[in-house]
Formats: C-alpha cells, sequence, structure tokens
C-alpha cells in the first residue's frame, strides 16, 4: 500500500471526494421500538447502530449518584465489521477505551444533574467498519439520545481528520485512516463550539494542530447541519403519522 | 475507581481545594503550572528496571523481553505489551486486577510507544514470520499521589531506555542468541521521548491545572493528557470529561510543550548519571578509580598476552574484591554483592552521554531529597567521575548473571 495515491494530482481522494467534503450521511430514528431512543446512522460504508435506555432506576446501589445521572455506555464491534472476522466483538482493550471515552464524552454533553440517582444506558455497535468509527459512533450516539429524549447541551457532532501533503482531509475512510499520516478525532457542541471529544493518534506536529482541529470544527458544522435537517424531518413525520 | 475517589472527600475539603484553585493557589504551594519534582533511579544491578517519582507518585517499570512466534498478520514486528498493576498498597481504593484506570493508562501506552512509533517494533524481528522479540513493560503503582498517568509514561519510556537485549546473530534460517557474557546486548531502538503532561480541568473547565496531586484529583471535572517528544510533535492527546473551547486546546499544547522540554532534561539527567558514572559515594569512587586504573591497566596486557584465561583470575580477584567493598559501602542491604567476572571488552560502543546536562537542569532535587527516598539511596550523590573500563565490565556483569536466567537459545 505504499503506493496508494491519497491525493490525485486534482485534489481529489481516492473516493472522488474533494478534501473538506463528508461522506454521504443517512440516518434512521427510532428503528428499534424497545429501547427508549435509537439509530442507525450510515456515514459513507460506516454503519453504527446506537440504542439508549433510560433515565431508569440504577441496577445497582453502587452506580447511584447523588447528584447526577450515572452513564454507562458499551461500544462493540460486530465480528463481521471489519474484513478480517473479529474473535469477539467486545472486551477488547480499544473496545473498552472507545466505551470509557464515549461514556467521559457524553457526561460532559448530557445534562446528567437532571437525573440524580438514575442511569442511562448507551449500547453503540459497528455493523460495518470502513473508517472514523468512534467519529460516527458519537453522532449515532447524539441522534439516539435526541430520539430518547434526554436533554442534553447540544448536539455532539464528531469527524475525523488527518493531514496529507499538509492539507487536511475530514472524515476518513478505512484506507485515509490507516494512512501514514496523524489522525485526529474531534467532537464538538458545535453552537458553543466548545470541544468535548479529542483524541490525536499517531505524531501530529504542534504547529500543524491548529489548521487540522479548524477543519475538523468546520467539519463538524456541516455534520450538525445534516443532523439537525435529519431530526427535524424525523419529527415532521412522526407528528403526521 | 473514580467514584471512590470522589467520595472520599468531603464537602468542606471539596469547597476549600476549590476556593484555593480558584485564587490561582495550590495546597502544595506550587503555582498552577508548576510541575512537581520528579526523580528518576535506575536500577543499578538490572536492565530495565527504573523508579520514577514525581512528587509522592511512585512507579517502578521493568522490562523483560523473550522470543515468540510473531502474530501471523505482523511477521515483521516484534511484540511490546504494558502492564500496568495496581497494588492496594498504592491507594485504599486500588483493586489488585483490571479496571478503568489500567485500561486507560495501557490503552495510553500502547498509543504513545506503538502507534507513535516510538520504539522501533521492526528491529525486534529476528527471523520473519518465526522468531520475534516480545518486549513486555511491568509497571508496578507503588504510591499513588496523583497523577499517575504521567508516571506511568516516564516509567515505561525509561526503562525500556535502560533495557538491554541479549546480542541475536542470525545465519540463514539459524538464529544465535547470544548469552550476556560473550556480547554486550544492545539496547532497543527508540525514535523519540514521548511525554506525557496531563491538565486537570475545574468548574467547567473554567479552571487549568498541570500536574493535579490527589487532592487535586477529587475535585476535578476533566483531564487533557496531552503525549509529546521534543520534536514539537503530539503523540497522543486525550480529552476526557470537560468542554473546552478551541484555543484553550491549543494553549495547553504550548504549556505542554515547554513542560515536556523541562521533563526531558530530567530524564536526561537522570538517565545520564548511569552512563557516566554509577550512583556512588565519594570515597567509594575514589577507591574504585584508584584502585582499578591500575587493574584496568593490567588487563590490557593480560588480554593481548597468550595464556589469557590464567592471568585472568588474578585480575579478576582483585576486581572482585574492590568490587564487593564498594558494593558494601553502597547497598549494605544488598544480599549477594553482584559478581564479576572477566569478559571480552564490549563490542558495541558505549550509550550515548549527554554532556551538558547538570547546567540545563531545571527540575533537580538535593540531597537530602534523594536520601529520603529509600534506604538504598543514603549517602549516594550524582557524582560525574570518570568511568574506567572495569567499572563497565562489572555492570555488565551483573546484568549478564540476571541475563542468563531468562536467555534462551534455539
Amino acid at each position: 500500500m505504499a503506493d496508494f495515491e491519497y491525493l490525485s494530482p486534482e485534489g481529489l481522494r481516492s473516493d472522488g471526494r474533494r478534501p473538506q467534503e463528508l461522506r454521504v450521511l443517512s440516518c434512521n430514528i427510532s428503528h428499534c421500538l424497545q429501547a427508549d431512543g435509537s439509530a442507525y446512522l450510515q456515514q459513507g460504508n460506516t454503519r453504527v447502530i446506537a440504542t439508549v435506555y433510560g433515565p431508569h432506576d440504577v441496577s445497582r446501589r453502587s452506580e447511584a449518584q447523588h447528584d447526577k445521572a450515572f452513564i454507562n455506555c458499551q461500544f462493540s464491534m460486530a465480528t463481521f465489521s471489519t474484513s478480517e472476522r473479529k474473535k469477539r466483538p467486545t472486551g477488547d482493550k480499544s473496545c473498552l477505551e472507545t466505551s470509557l471515552a464515549l461514556k467521559k464524552t457524553f457526561e460532559a454533553a448530557i445534562l446528567t444533574d437532571t437525573y440524580p440517582h438514575s442511569k442511562i444506558d448507551i449500547f453503540v455497535q459497528i455493523l460495518q467498519s470502513d473508517g472514523s468509527d468512534k467519529a460516527v459512533s458519537i453522532n449515532a450516539i447524539t441522534m439516539a439520545l435526541i430520539d430518547a429524549g434526554i436533554p442534553m447541551k447540544d448536539y455532539v457532532c464528531a469527524t475525523s481528520v488527518t493531514l496529507i501533503n499538509d492539507t487536511p482531509i475530514v472524515d476518513l475512510n478505512y484506507f485515509e485512516e490507516r494512512g501514514p499520516g496523524p489522525e485526529l478525532i474531534v467532537g464538538t457542541l458545535p453552537k458553543s463550539g466548545k470541544i468535548v471529544f479529542l483524541q490525536v493518534n499517531s505524531r501530529l506536529h504542534i504547529d500543524n494542530m491548529e489548521k487540522v482541529l479548524k477543519e475538523g470544527m468546520n467539519g463538524n458544522q456541516r455534520v450538525h447541519t445534516i443532523l439537525d435537517t435529519l431530526i427535524k424531518k424525523h419529527l415532521e413525520k412522526s407528528i403526521l403519522t | 475507581m473514580n467514584r471512590s475517589r470522589a467520595s472520599a472527600i468531603s464537602n468542606c475539603e471539596k469547597e476549600f481545594t476549590l476556593e484555593a484553585i480558584q485564587e490561582r493557589k495550590r495546597l502544595d504551594g506550587r503555582s498552577v503550572y508548576d510541575y512537581r519534582q520528579v526523580f528518576i533511579k535506575p536500577s543499578p544491578v538490572t536492565h530495565g528496571n527504573v523508579l520514577v517519582t514525581i512528587g509522592e507518585t511512585r512507579v517502578q517499570a521493568c522490562v523483560g523481553c523473550e522470543v515468540v512466534v510473531p502474530r501471523p498478520q505482523r511477521p515483521t514486528d516484534g511484540l511490546l505489551y504494558f502492564n500496568v498493576l495496581p497494588s492496594p498498597m498504592a491507594a485504599p481504593n486500588y483493586d489488585i486486577g483490571k479496571s478503568s484506570l489500567t485500561m486507560r493508562v495501557e490503552r495510553l501506552l500502547d498509543r504513545c510507544f506503538k502507534e507513535s512509533r516510538s520504539l522501533d517494533t521492526e528491529s525486534l524481528c529476528i527471523i520473519a514470520g518465526q522468531k520475534v522479540w516480545s518486549i513486555r513493560v511491568d509497571i508496578h503503582i507503588l504510591n499513588d499521589s496523583g497523577n499517575i498517568t504521567d508516571c506511568c509514561v516516564m516509567a515505561s519510556f525509561c526503562a525500556l531506555k535502560h533495557c538491554r537485549r541479549p546480542y541475536v546473530t542470525v545465519s540463514g534460517e539459524h538464529a544465535t542468541i547470544h548469552p550476556v557474557s560473550e556480547r554486550e546486548p544492545v539496547p532497543l531502538n527508540i525514535h523519540h521521548t514521548p511525554i506525557c503532561i496531563t491538565f486537570g480541568f475545574l468548574s467547567e473547565g473554567n479552571y487549568l491545572l498541570v500536574d493535579p496531586s490527589i487532592e487535586e484529583e477529587k475535585v476535578l471535572t476533566g483531564h487533557l493528557y496531552i503525549v509529546m517528544n521534543i520534536h514539537r510533535e503530539i503523540c497522543t492527546m486525550q480529552l476526557e470529561g470537560v468542554a473546552l473551547q478551541h484555543e484553550e486546546v491549543v494553549k495547553c499544547t504550548k504549556i505542554a510543550m515547554t513542560k515536556v522540554n523541562e521533563l526531558n532534561k530530567s530524564i536526561n539527567k537522570y538517565m545520564g548519571i548511569r552512563t557516566n558514572a554509577k550512583n556512588m559515594d565519594e570515597d567509594g569512587q575514589s577507591i574504585l578509580t584508584n584502585v582499578l586504573k591500575e587493574t584496568t591497566l593490567q588487563i590490557d596486557n593480560i588480554q593481548t598476552a597468550a595464556n589469557v584465561q590464567e592471568d585472568r583470575k588474578n585480575g579478576k580477584d582483585i576486581i572482585q574484591e574492590v568490587q564487593e567493598d564498594v558494593y558494601e559501602i553502597m547497598y549494605p542491604m544488598e544480599e549477594e554483592p553482584p559478581v564479576t567476572e572477566e569478559e571480552e571488552p564490549p563490542k558495541t560502543k558505549p550509550r550515548d552521554k549527554d554532556t551538558d546536562e547538570e547546567e540545563e537542569v531545571t527540575v533537580t532535587l538535593t540531597k537530602d531529597d534523594i536520601t529520603g527516598l529509600t534506604s538504598i539511596e543514603t549517602g549516594l550523590t550524582s557524582n560525574t567521575g570518570e568511568q574506567t573500563s572495569v567499572n563497565r565490565n562489572s555492570n555488565k556483569e551483573t546484568s549478564g548473571t540476571r541475563g542468563r536466567k531468562r536467555r534462551k537459545r534455539k
């Protein structure tokens, strides 16, 4: 994969997108009738399903917090989601790490103090992995949380960014993610512009940091407009039926 | 784990800490961006065994290596594992075994060293698809007094830097792993120095702290872990539990940059002590240098002689006697003084030496601080005397006696 051309001379990416262009984003809200909130989100070939239960009673007394809700988050990847079959869907280190990171992110975004002594369960599963898994998961969880009617500060929108030939590239697919550049995943609250999720992998020079971060945040603004129109459409439809 | 920590603080204590920080004061007298004193003690006996303390936080990292079959999907890559071992001694809320803390730290270490390619895993390959080195870093948390992440990253780095693996020669499909007594063991290939800086945030990200202590950690709402190297590259970054403006993040990376430079100097200083001269009592140093200079000359002559074996013993006995005396002065607790044997001069050149480390160091320890740390260090100073070749031989030998236990032959 050494000769793989990440950016053509015309400035187009391997899948024909321009550097700052997002993949096609589509979403199916409330597909899961048992859950309090659910969303199936597809960003390019990355497909994610998120379900939210709660706020409900804590299942163990040790989980109860007197001043805020307890958030439980489980991230898993279906065994068939990657090109090489995974041995088990959850429990490996990177899944656990992602679960923890997502939990912390939504602790900062959900108005947890409105539900003391209760618990919110978030389950997210990657059905098909084609890059930006964490970012797409965050978007899917946001949709599911909105569907569940859980009060949040704002949407949490996330994208992944890399740097190829000094050009920031937004919303990575699998090849770009595995490429030589650094990877930055940023999740923001678009209205206030505050960052709630930030992860950098591989080496990113400090001088490029601001550029890449800005581009990621611009990407998040675009994700936000798309998610917002999808939610509004869904609401219109559910009111009419 | 965090929950039990949070519940361990009373409301008035919490308010007091918060108010102090709002007035930009910290309980231990530091200012907001100050780092606690860092002390690194590489083991003088074993390679790859390092004790790192940041303030009262204490972490010991040990590196072990063995030969294993590589993963089928990566036949030319060596393996690198991090294993964080919290003990209930370190803090009352620690459990033995895996927890969210160990998992988070282990993944951060993975990203620091593997994904940012700090340790060259390809150089750990012996025969592609058949034999590679597997490096395992055990990180023992001895005392948690806040900021365990930085301490673990620093300890892992120092241990990897300090580690030596046996020399290997490959001829065709046959690999020979030389015992440490035959060939000088080789250091691991490390490309850059990842150093972690933890930022703590209070009251929705309005207040910022560098290197939070255990009292401060109880009131923090969020963390930002920035791992950088001295080439101004961010190796890893992780934001947790707080919403920040983008300018604040950029500001934090700039603060981290200056802190990384400072810490890098102290790492060089402490890791350099061992390479220039071992931690040594001044008397011990003088005895050793005076007597051993002569024996070095003797040995040099002897080695050119034909019947090396016989004559070596004479030199060896002298060295061993002196060495034992010195070790008794240095390590009165030590049961067995390391055995000194004769051996060929090192084939690989000695480690890089930092010459100008003494002047530049900003984070320094006084002698009193060092002596307070462990009983072993009583009477030691960071003496940068000249290193005799016999001295180096004895160093090598001590690691040799240990390395021989775990060496493997194909």
